[in-house]
């Protein structure tokens, strides 16, 4: 079944189909909360009140863009709200490993890479909750979700040109940022 | 090529959007500029490390069990929904009952009512509000109708004038 008809049948309250659409879409919504408040639990409590809202308004869901579109659109304008109410990124290690790439290696020089790696991931997430929203928010969807830049001007709202200057900005931005911070840690990247 | 154009395309060369010439210039302006390409590798490092983030954690598990009842407790209150169902279906019927109340009150003759007050009855029946004097206005002579008007005035004056015994 495609997502067309799957949302025609989710607009007719079959929560089935309205199901398979929130498998198909909750790990981006996810990571998309996840990027900006850096908190597994608020990022879980922040996607399922997208999928919330995304039913409830789905009877006036036009289908002018893709539901994916429409929903990231839902799902920014929620988490904007969130960092908007006092919740700023928190800055949790990042519990990532890279085991896939590292398998054959020393244990030891596998571990160093990855505290490494890790704590350049932190100075850089840290550095992106320094910046002003809508900075942060264009690196997050661009650098981290790996939005292309028409799809990034439909969920913003914005024109592609706008897109490009926002994102060149923001880049910059991050990267005095962190030169600052490695500054005054006296690290280097 | 200025370093701060330099440092534009280089942004851009990670989006893939550089041609075969900008690039080529781009990495003759790097060759002859340590300090541009310190900043390339600081930004190789930044957004590499952005773009490995992005394989992040997954939802907490049950993510659609847990997301289920909540859209039930919605969908039982859901006004949009409710006036999808019923308001848009009730509207040619109400329209239907308009038009019929319309034709009724156009066409029925509820009757008029058994007596008229005397302003109805002066504008609706064109009955003159003062008979009595209908007779001195119907006077043709100046002089008549006068003394009529006399008469009439010496009569209402008689009959308030207290009875001599």
């Amino acid at each position: 079944m495609n997502e067309k008809e799957l949302v025609r049948r989710s607009k007719d309250g079959d929560e089935e189909a309205y199901g398979a659409l929130v498998n198909a879409y909750k790990a981006k919504v996810f990571n998309m909360a996840y990027s900006l408040t850096r908190n597994i639990e608020t990022a879980d409590d922040l996607a399922q009140e997208v999928f919330i809202k995304a039913y409830v308004a789905l009877p006036k869901f036009r289908e002018k863009s893709s539901f994916g579109t429409w929903l990231y659109r839902i799902a920014i304008n929620r988490i904007k709200d969130h960092l908007r109410k006092g919740n700023p990124a928190k800055h949790i290690p990042f519990e990532e490993t890279m085991s896939d790439h590292t398998a054959q290696e020393d244990e030891i020089v596998q571990r160093e890479r990855q505290m490494e790696q890790q704590q350049k991931s932190q100075l850089i997430h840290e550095s992106l909750g320094m910046l002003p929203e809508k900075y942060r928010l264009i690196i997050s969807l661009r650098d981290i979700q790996g939005f292309a830049y028409e799809e990034l001007a439909r969920i913003l709202n914005i024109s592609p040109g706008t897109v490009d200057s926002r994102l060149h900005r923001a880049r910059k931005m991050l990267r005095k940022k962190i030169e600052f911070l490695l500054e005054r840690e006296g690290g280097r990247l | 090529m200025n370093c701060h154009k330099a440092e534009r395309l280089l942004l851009k060369s990670f989006d893939g959007l550089l041609d075969k010439d900008q690039s080529e210039i781009l990495n003759q302006h790097f060759k002859s500029c340590p300090e541009c390409s310190h900043m390339r590798e600081q930004y190789r490092t930044m957004l590499g490390t952005l773009k490995m983030s992005s394989r992040g954690p997954d939802p907490m598990p049950y993510f659609w069990e847990r997301l289920q009842p909540k859209l039930r407790d919605k969908k039982m209150f859901n006004p949009w929904a409710l006036w999808k169902q019923w308001g848009l279906r009730a509207v040619p019927v109400a329209v239907f009952i308009a038009i019929i109340l319309a034709g009724a009150l156009t066409f029925v003759d509820l009757g008029q009512p058994d007596e008229l007050s005397s302003s109805e009855a002066f504008l609706l029946q064109d009955q003159n509000p003062l008979p009595d004097t209908s007779s001195i206005l119907d006077e043709e002579r100046v002089e008549d109708k006068n003394m009529m008007l006399i008469f009439a005035s010496l009569e209402d004056l008689q009959s308030m004038r207290r009875k001599i015994p």
